[in-house]
């Protein structure tokens, strides 16, 4: 008997070490595949790039989720599984910008962590980044683990990102899977998520809402935890440490933070007052007790910060500006964006992304039919599910606004939470009935909404590699730009203030403690067709030390429609920079061309000439260039 | 339970470490070596105090060894395929002009990515001479050039190597000379 009992737990084990090298296996055929289609990407010739992507980012779901369907058996067994996922769904970020800053976003984190390890300070970026040094917890968190392990900054910044990716991922499965006592369900429900627009790139960067995001979860599992089981010294404990850490994180999730549990809270209290007993239960009124906390917490760091908050919000949350550009969009007079306007995507791409949106209202049509069978009232925590998975098709219009379309992908990472969580719960059910077409259709679906999530929530110039081209986000960057930040490590100081477009600013922010700036009081200075002295007025203002000019600024318009800022009198004019307007800067006596590459020109700037230029009423022409400028 | 314990433990041992570096900079502290150490310390107590009589390693590292693994392969393949784009480009710099005598000194850097071998850089401007200086592995180089100007310090010296161009006026130093 004991024998069996030994040949019988060895099979098992051998089992499992072939299951697990399968996976490894699978797994890694599927980074492989990725890595191959950022390379054809990089060589630019063709749009192979696409199918051999999806085909290893499908491939890597595929094996995972087998193991989810056909292999997991206990909670313990879904968490490894898991913790593959989250750390194989950085692959793909990881692969694109390989060891360096990639997203505007990490550029800014990097810099402000960077000060803070120089400084011991967060340190407000005028011109870069200002509201970061009010929310500094993840600067805070790299910079602390790079002092105690000597790490680099940036190391230990992907180092804390895969542990939030991993731990985004977990809190999920561990939400839906504790409130419905199903790790399947949690398994699925977090299998889905990772679908969601935002999983693949934008929350792989450095960047706070990266952190915030797997806060957010894990304040919501404690919550429940909570509410269900009492107020345990861990529970209570994880919950105050979370809620304090995340108001320190970022601002926006942290204020999303407080609809949720209010949400939850109103939902909670609705159930108990309108359902069978009319009072409120003991969970609803812990549930209560939480949310305050976390509200006091929120809304006293929020209100802290409140200037700088407004200052940065008040852009996106400018109600009669969205209201007139809804109203246009609804009259036809444009104004708004397209679809996939512009998009150099596949076609089955930009298919999938059309049925993004029947699919998930299919899945929510399948959800509300068992929920209608369903013996067993519905809770709080439900509904607050429900809520954030509607609110995705209310933001679909406002995804048509060109000033809200960012804010609306970013907050389509939240309402995956509530959609992720109802998916979870229709998925589990339909595939326990027998019929391989299940398993097909599932899939299907599945892959439909992976390939959909990511077309819709990431520009292919972010998404892969290519030839390097200016005026771009995302493929701005090369060797050449680094050759320009590298000359600034060598030769500026903290004392330094640079004037540079947008699109070298960040490469060279990372590499020198100069403050880097584009005001658009500047602008003048590349395109006025002379400089007067309110533009030298400017610039002894901001005291520039160095300019840096790409001269493709007069050949190209940037796809962004501007080169220093959307505030620019320029912007979105479509107007070349005359090449005269470059080739003056060899005759001031306040400027020097100090270094210059193939498309960039770095020129110094002579503040002591500027301010004796000034007190002699002149705008400093040298007097070899007064008979005409160079190319004038 | 969702075995998910070991992870909730990194999490709030985050979190805490958030929490008191930000509490170190807000009293007036700076972040440094020392106040990094003492705030990881105190997340670890914190931590372990808060989850104290609990078993501290039920989760298993197998997911993340083969996680890691995974990277492996990213790391490899990063590595091995020129994913990265890259593009050839010089970067002229650190020009001087010195006047000695009726001639002109003209030294500089070049710095270069992507570009090997032998690189001619032309250096002339209105009343200079024009030469050419063949720029082998060494990153600078030097140029004395008549002039026939009254003043050479006035020379619109040019410095091109590759397609690129540094235009002066320089500095012209040394001018009593």
């Amino acid at each position: 008997m004991d024998a069996n009992l030994e040949a019988l737990q060895t099979a098992s084990q051998d089992r499992r070490r072939f299951v697990w090298l399968r996976l490894i296996a699978v797994l890694s055929l599927s980074v492989l595949l990725i890595a191959l289609s950022m390379w054809l990407a990089t060589r630019g010739q063709s749009n192979l790039q696409f199918p051999v992507f999806w085909t290893g980012v499908l491939l890597g779901f595929a094996g995972l989720s087998y193991q989810v369907i056909k292999v997991a058996k206990t909670p313990r067994d879904y968490q490894e599984i898991l913790v593959v996922l989250g750390i194989w769904g950085m692959v793909p970020r990881l692969l694109r910008g390989g060891l360096s800053p990639l997203f505007f976003d990490e550029f800014d984190h990097l810099r402000l962590a960077q000060d803070l390890t120089a400084t011991g300070h967060a340190v407000a970026l005028d011109h870069l980044f200002q509201i970061g040094a009010s929310f500094p917890g993840l600067e805070l968190l790299t910079s602390t683990t790079a002092f105690v392990s000597s790490l680099s900054l940036w190391n230990v910044g992907i180092i804390v990102v895969v542990l939030a990716h991993v731990l985004g991922i977990l809190g999920l499965f561990t939400l839906v899977g504790e409130h419905r006592r199903s790790a399947r369900q949690g398994a699925f429900a977090a299998l889905f998520y990772a679908c969601n627009p935002s999983w693949l790139y934008f929350h792989a960067q450095f960047s706070y809402e990266t952190l915030a995001m797997p806060l957010l979860i894990w304040l919501l599992v404690f919550a429940d935890r909570w509410q269900r089981d009492g107020a345990s010294r861990s529970t209570v404990g994880s919950f105050l440490v979370v809620a304090a850490a995340l108001p320190i994180v970022h601002h926006a999730t942290s204020a999303i933070t407080l609809a949720i549990l209010l949400i939850w809270v109103f939902a909670s209290i609705s159930l108990d007052v309108f359902g069978s007993n009319h009072h409120l239960s003991k969970a609803t009124k812990r549930l209560v007790l939480a949310s305050s906390i976390a509200a006091v917490l929120v809304i006293a760091r929020l209100v802290l910060i409140g200037p700088t908050l407004w200052h940065y919000w008040s852009p996106v949350l400018n109600v009669s500006s969205i209201w007139h550009s809804l109203l246009k969009l609804i009259d036809g007079s444009g104004g708004g964006r397209t679809l996939f306007g512009g998009a150099h995507l596949p076609w089955w791409e930009i298919t999938a992304g059309f049925l993004l949106v029947p699919l998930l209202l299919f899945i929510l049509g399948r959800a509300l039919l068992q929920i209608r069978k369903s013996p067993t009232p519905t809770d709080g925590l439900e509904v607050t599910f429900w809520v954030l998975a509607v609110a995705f098709f209310l933001t679909l219009p406002l995804d048509l606004v060109s000033s809200l379309s960012e804010a609306v992908h970013r907050s389509w990472g939240f309402a995956f939470l509530g959609l992720a969580a109802v998916a979870g719960g229709v998925v589990v059910p339909f595939l326990e009935r027998e019929g391989r077409w299940r398993l097909f259709t599932t899939g299907i679906v599945f892959s439909v909404i992976a390939i959909a999530g990511t077309s819709v929530g990431i520009s292919t110039n972010y998404q892969f590699p290519g030839p390097v081209e200016a005026g771009v986000d995302g493929r701005s960057i090369g060797s050449e730009t680094a050759m320009v930040a590298n000359w600034f490590a060598l030769h500026s100081g903290s004392s330094d203030h640079v004037f540079v477009d947008r699109f070298i600013s960040r490469q060279i922010a990372v590499s020198t403690r100069a403050d880097v700036m584009m005001p658009w009081q500047l602008w003048q200075v590349a395109y006025a067709p002379s400089l007067d002295s309110v533009t030298l007025e400017w610039l002894r203002r901001f005291q520039v030390t160095y300019m840096v000019f790409d001269r493709r600024m007069t050949t190209i318009i940037p796809q962004t429609g501007f080169w220093y800022s959307p505030s620019e009198p320029a912007a979105y004019l479509n107007s070349l920079v005359p090449t005269s307007n470059l080739d003056r800067f060899t005759c001031y006596d306040w400027t020097q061309v100090v270094a210059t590459t193939q498309n960039y020109e770095i020129v110094g700037v002579d503040q002591r000439q500027l301010v004796q230029d000034e007190i002699a009423h002149t705008i400093g022409i040298r007097p070899e260039c007064l008979s005409g400028i160079p190319g004038a | 339970m969702m075995a998910t314990r070991g992870w909730e433990r990194i999490l709030v041992g985050l979190s805490v470490l958030v929490v008191v570096t930000y509490l170190v900079q807000a009293l007036g502290g700076h972040l440094n070596t020392a106040t990094s150490i003492v705030a990881v310390i105190c997340s670890l107590g914190v931590t372990a105090w808060m989850l104290r009589g609990q078993t501290i390693w039920t989760w298993s590292f197998r997911g993340l060894v083969i996680g890691l693994a995974v990277l492996g392969v990213a790391g490899a393949s990063h590595l091995l395929l020129p994913i990265a784009p890259k593009s050839s480009s010089v970067l002229i710099s650190n020009v001087v002009v010195k006047l000695q005598g009726r001639n002109l000194l003209v030294r500089g850097m070049v710095e270069r990515i992507g570009v090997h071998g032998p690189i001619p850089i032309v250096i002339g401007g209105g009343g200079v001479m024009v030469r050419t200086v063949v720029l082998n592995s060494a990153p600078s180089f030097s140029a004395t050039l008549p002039v026939n100007l009254d003043d050479p310090c006035t020379a619109n010296v040019r410095i091109q190597a590759r397609s690129q161009t540094v235009l002066g006026p320089f500095v012209c130093s040394d001018r009593s000379q």
